[in-house]
C-alpha cells in the first residue's frame, strides 16, 4: 500500500510540475540562505576568536582591580607597579606573559610631509617587542618598515590609521598625552612601521610605542596597565590556577580570562546570532507558508478525486499519508536544491568571500574580521537543514489535509 | 699658592651662592607681588571671546563675575549661546544649557575639553592655588618684549595633577602684571602661549583686558579674550555662585 | 439481497428543510438491473448515496445480506465499499494522473491482492469493456465514452456485490450513452452483478429490467419487466 501511495504521490507532483518546483524553490532558497549565512557567521566567529586571541586578549590578562573597575576610561594611573617582578613569577611558572601600557592620547600631524595639519584622538599602546611576540602575533603583520626597538621615540601605526592620516614610514608624528601624575606630556616620534593585521580593530586603532620608552615618558618606571598571558587553551583550568596562586599575595591585582576582556564582542556575537536566527526563522516560516498553501491548493483542487478514493474504500489514514508523502517529497526536493545552493554559497564564501573592508574601516561591527567575510564548511548544518526541510514540509501540510478530510464524501464528490 | 687659589675659588662660590640666594628670593617675591596684583575680592565684567580656526572667525559675547580665586560665573550673551552658563568653584566646573535645562558637572578627563570651542580648556579655568604652592622656581632672567621690561621666571611643578609641569612667566617689572606666559609639556615642548595685549587699571590693580591664547600644537588656531566694563571689589550677591542660580 | 426499510433523509439548507426521502422501502434481488427514475430533486441520488454508504439516513434500515449497514463504523464502511461496492458516476471521476490500466488496478491495489492477479484481472476487464489497446492512455486522452468504460471496469474488477451508477450517461451523447447501457447490461448478465442506477433519461429506463419511480422522496411505482 505504501509503495502504491508513494507512486501516486510522485505522479501527482509531476502532474503539477511548475507548482511543485516553485514551492520546492521557496524551501531551497530558505535552506540555501540559512546554510550560507550560518557558514559566514560561524567563520566570522572563528576568525574573530582567533584574532582576539592573537592580537587583543591572549588567553587572559592581569590588571589592578582599580583599573578594571573603570577600564572604559583607560585609567592609566591605576597601573601595576613593579611589573618586572610579576613577569618573573609568571615566567618561573612556565607562563608566557607580555606587559603592555594603554594610555589616552592625541596624534598631531603637520602639513609637509602630511597633506594637511590634523589631529586624532587615539589609544596609545606600549609594548615590549621581545615579550610581546610570545603572546601576540603583532610582529608578523608588519606590512611596511620595521618593528619597534627599545628606548626610541618611534611609533607603529595600524594601516587604516596610517591611511586616514596619510602617514608613511619615516614621517614625524607628535603625540600628546598625560603622565600618570597628571602632567601634559608630548612625544615627538617617527613612524617606523605600518601593520596590516587580520584584526580590523588593530588596523583601525593601533598606535604602538616601545614599552620602556613610554614608561619613562609617562613617569611609570617598570609599570604596566596590563600583563597579557598566553597559554594552551586545552589546559585552561590548570593554567588559571597557576596564575591565581601567583596573585594570592597581590590583593590589588586580578586576572581576567579572555572572555571577560572580550565581553563586548561576545555580547555582539550572541546578539547577532539571535538576530540572524530570528530572520532565518522568518524565512523558514515564509517557506512553510508556501508549502502549506500549495498543499491547501492541492487538497481543494482534488476534492472530487479525494471523494472518489474514499468512495472506493481508501481509508482516511492512507489518504492523509498520500498527501504527507507529496508534501514530504516537495520538502525533500526543496531540501536537496537548498543544500546544493548552500554548497554553492559556501564554495564562493570559502574561496572568495565577501569583502566588506570598505565599510569596516570606519564602523566597528564587533566581529574581528579584517577584510573579506569567508565561510566554513559545516556538514552538520547541511544535514540538519535537509531533514528540517523535509520534516517541516510534512508538518505544515497536516492542517490543510485535515481540513480537506473533514468534508463528507458526498460533499467532496459534489465539487 | 694653592691656598690663595682655594680661597679665591671658595669666595667666588660664596658670592655666587649668595647672589643666587638673593636672586631666588627675588623671584619668589616677584611671584608674590604678581599674585597680590590679582588678589581682587570680586570682579564683574562683560566681554567677548573671539575664536580663530580653520572654519573661520567666531565671536561669543559673555558676562563674567568672580569672587576671589575660586568662584567664577560666565554667562554667554551672544545669540547662538544665549543662556549658556559656566560655573567654577574650587575643583569642579558646572555647565548649564538652557535648551536642555541640564546642569552637567565636569570632572577628571572632561575638564580637558575645550571651553566653547576655544584654545582654552575648562582645566585652564580651574586652580586657584598660589603658584608657589604648586611650583618651584627653576630660573629667572630678564627680557624686553614690546618695549616692556619683564622678568622671565621659569617654574617647575612640585605637586601632581596639574596640567602644565613647566611654565615660563613674563612679568612686567613696573606693574607686576603678566605680560606673557608659556606652558610646556614634561618633555619641554611648548604647548600654549598666553600674550596680554592690553590692561585696565582700576583701584590700584592692573587687570589684563585683552588676552591672546595660542595653542602651539595646532598652528592654525588662536583665541582672544577681551574684557570691557570691568568693575572690581563691589558687593556681589553670594547666591550668584550657587547651583540654584545656575539653572535660573 | 438488499432490503431497504422506511428510509428517511432530510437536508437542511439554511432556514428551509428538504425532505429527500420520506420513507422509502424496497427489496432488490441479486442480479437485478434496476433503474431508479424520477425528476431532479426526487431523491434518487440520495437513495443511491445512502445505499452506497456515502451518506447516512436519518432513520430506517438497509440490510445487505442480512447486515444492517447503517450501523457500520467508519472503518467498516470503508472496508465494505472497498470490497463489496462499485461506483460509476456521471462525471467519470477517474484519477487524472493514472492511466486507464492504473485507474482500474487502483481498485485492486486497495484490496492487497498479489501483483500478478491484479495484472491479469485488470487486463481482462479492460478487454471486456472494449478498451484493448488503450490501457496506457491517460484519461485526458480518452473520449467520454471510453472514460466511462474505464469507470465501469474499475467498478467491476473487484467483483463487487453491487454496482451503483449515478446517471451514468448524463455526460454522454445518445449514441455513446446507448453503448454504455448495452455494455452494463451485458456485464450484468455475464457476471450476475446487481446494478442499481439512477436516471431521468427515458432511453436509459428502457434498458432496465426493473424500473422504480421516485417522486418527492417516495416510491410512486415499481415495475418489473
Amino acid at each position: 500500500m505504501f509503495r502504491f501511495i508513494s507512486q501516486l504521490a510522485w505522479k501527482n507532483l509531476m502532474r503539477y510540475k511548475r507548482r511543485t518546483l516553485i514551492t520546492a524553490l521557496a524551501i531551497a532558497m530558505g535552506i540555501g540562505m540559512y546554510i550560507g549565512v550560518d557558514s559566514m557567521l560561524k567563520s566570522a566567529e572563528q576568525e574573530s576568536e582567533r584574532n582576539l586571541h592573537d592580537f587583543e586578549t591572549g588567553s587572559g590578562v592581569i590588571t589592578t582591580k582599580a583599573y578594571w573597575d573603570s577600564k572604559e576610561r583607560i585609567p592609566t594611573s591605576e597601573y601595576i607597579e613593579h611589573s618586572n617582578v610579576l613577569l618573573q613569577s609568571l615566567s618561573d611558572a612556565g607562563l608566557q606573559a607580555a606587559p603592555r601600557i594603554q594610555a589616552q592620547g592625541e596624534l598631531i600631524v603637520y602639513e609637509d610631509p602630511y597633506p594637511v595639519d590634523g589631529s586624532m584622538r587615539v589609544i596609545l599602546t606600549g609594548i615590549d617587542p621581545v615579550r610581546d611576540e610570545k603572546v601576540f602575533k603583532l610582529q608578523k603583520t608588519l606590512s611596511k618598515g620595521r618593528f619597534l626597538k627599545e628606548q626610541n621615540p618611534e611609533v607603529i601605526l595600524g594601516s587604516w590609521i596610517a591611511e586616514k592620516l596619510n602617514a608613511d614610514v619615516g614621517y614625524p608624528i607628535t603625540i600628546v598625552t598625560r603622565t600618570v601624575n597628571g602632567y601634559m606630556q608630548t612625544i615627538d616620534a617617527t613612524v617606523v612601521g605600518i601593520i596590516d593585521a587580520p584584526d580590523p580593530v588593530i588596523n583601525r586603532t593601533g598606535v604602538y610605542l616601545p614599552l620602556e620608552y613610554l614608561q619613562e615618558m609617562l613617569e611609570m618606571p617598570q609599570g604596566a596597565t596590563h600583563i597579557f598571558i598566553n597559554f594552551n587553551m586545552s589546559n585552561v583550568n590548570k593554567n588559571e590556577q597557576k596564575i591565581n596562586e601567583i596573585l594570592l599575595n597581590q590583593p590589588m591585582l586580578m586576572y581576567h580570562s579572555w572572555e571577560k576582556l572580550a565581553e563586548d564582542y561576545l555580547a555582539i556575537a550572541g546578539a547577532k546570532q539571535k538576530g540572524t536566527s530570528f530572520i532565518l526563522l522568518l524565512v523558514f516560516i515564509i517557506a512553510a507558508v508556501g508549502i502549506s498553501n500549495t498543499m491547501l491548493m492541492a487538497v481543494y483542487e482534488r476534492m472530487r478525486e479525494l471523494g472518489m478514493l474514499r468512495a472506493m474504500g481508501m481509508e482516511d489514514e492512507d489518504i492523509k499519508n498520500l498527501f504527507f508523502i507529496e508534501a514530504g517529497l516537495i520538502g525533500i526536493i526543496g531540501a536537496v536544491f537548498g543544500v546544493v545552493l548552500g554548497i554553492a554559497f559556501d564554495f564562493y564564501l570559502v574561496t572568495y568571500g565577501f569583502d566588506f573592508s570598505m565599510f569596516l574601516k570606519d564602523i566597528d561591527i564587533g566581529y574581528r574580521v579584517g577584510g573579506a567575510f569567508h565561510g566554513i564548511w559545516n556538514i552538520t548544518t547541511m544535514i540538519s537543514c535537509f531533514f528540517i526541510g523535509a520534516v517541516i514540509a510534512v508538518l505544515v501540510s497536516i492542517f490543510p489535509v485535515r481540513r480537506g478530510l473533514k468534508k463528507t464524501i458526498v460533499e467532496c464528490l459534489r465539487k | 699658592m694653592l691656598n690663595k687659589i682655594t680661597k679665591c675659588v671658595v669666595s667666588s662660590v660664596a658670592v655666587i651662592f649668595v647672589a643666587v640666594l638673593v636672586q631666588a628670593q627675588s623671584a619668589e617675591d616677584i611671584i608674590r607681588r604678581y599674585e597680590q596684583n590679582q588678589n581682587i575680592k570680586t570682579m564683574s565684567a562683560s566681554g567677548k571671546i573671539v575664536i580663530y580656526n580653520q572654519f573661520g572667525i567666531q565671536e561669543k559675547a559673555f558676562k563674567i563675575w568672580s569672587r576671589g580665586t575660586d568662584d567664577s560665573l560666565i554667562v554667554f550673551t551672544s545669540k547662538d549661546e544665549s543662556g549658556q552658563k559656566i560655573l567654577r568653584s574650587k575643583k569642579a566646573v558646572y555647565l548649564y544649557y538652557p535648551d536642555a535645562e541640564e546642569i552637567i558637572r565636569l570632572q577628571g578627563a572632561a575638564l580637558r575639553n575645550s571651553l566653547a570651542g576655544s584654545d582654552l580648556s575648562y582645566e585652564d579655568m580651574t586652580g586657584g592655588k598660589s603658584i608657589l604652592d604648586q611650583y618651584v622656581i627653576e630660573s629667572i632672567s630678564e627680557e624686553v618684549i614690546d618695549t616692556t621690561a619683564c622678568w622671565v621666571i621659569k617654574i617647575k611643578a612640585k605637586v601632581n595633577d596639574i596640567p602644565y609641569p613647566i611654565q615660563k612667566l613674563w612679568i612686567d617689572k613696573k606693574t607686576y602684571a603678566l605680560k606673557k606666559s608659556e606652558a610646556y609639556s614634561l618633555a619641554e615642548k611648548l604647548l600654549k602661549t598666553v600674550y596680554v595685549k592690553d590692561y585696565t587699571s582700576i583701584g590700584g590693580f592692573v587687570i589684563p583686558s585683552h588676552i591672546v591664547v595660542q595653542d602651539n600644537l595646532k598652528k592654525q588656531t588662536k583665541t582672544e579674550l577681551i574684557l570691557e566694563t570691568i568693575r572690581i571689589n563691589e558687593a556681589l550677591d553670594p547666591n550668584l555662585f550657587s547651583l540654584q542660580n545656575l539653572s535660573m | 439481497m438488499i432490503t431497504i426499510d422506511a428510509l428517511v433523509k432530510t437536508y437542511r439548507e439554511g432556514e428551509s428543510e428538504v425532505h429527500a426521502l420520506r420513507g422509502v422501502s424496497l427489496e432488490i434481488k441479486p442480479g437485478e438491473f434496476t433503474a431508479i427514475a424520477g425528476p431532479s430533486g426526487s431523491g434518487k441520488t440520495t437513495l443511491l448515496n445512502i445505499i452506497g454508504l456515502l451518506d447516512d439516513a436519518d432513520s430506517g434500515k438497509i440490510l445487505i445480506d442480512g447486515r444492517d449497514i447503517q450501523t457500520f463504523s467508519g472503518k467498516e464502511r470503508a472496508r465494505f465499499r472497498r470490497e463489496k461496492l462499485g461506483f460509476v458516476f456521471q462525471t467519470f471521476n477517474l484519477i487524472p494522473v493514472l492511466t486507464a490500466y492504473e485507474n482500474v488496478a487502483l481498485a485492486l491495489n486497495l484490496l492487497q491482492i498479489s501483483a500478478k492477479e491484479i495484472e491479469s484481472r485488470t487486463i481482462a476487464i479492460l478487454h471486456e469493456v472494449g478498451l484493448k489497446g488503450a490501457e496506457n492512455r491517460l484519461p485526458s486522452k480518452l473520449s467520454g465514452g471510453q472514460q466511462q468504460r474505464v469507470a465501469i471496469a474499475r467498478a467491476l474488477v473487484k467483483r463487487p456485490l453491487l454496482v451503483l451508477a449515478d446517471e451514468p450517461t448524463a455526460n454522454l451523447d445518445s449514441v455513446t450513452g446507448e453503448e454504455i447501457m448495452k455494455l452494463m447490461l451485458e456485464l450484468n448478465k455475464k457476471h450476475g452483478t446487481t446494478f442499481i442506477f439512477s436516471t431521468h433519461d427515458p432511453m436509459v429506463m428502457l434498458y432496465a429490467t426493473r424500473l422504480i419511480k421516485l417522486h418527492d422522496g417516495l416510491i410512486v411505482s415499481d415495475e418489473r419487466r
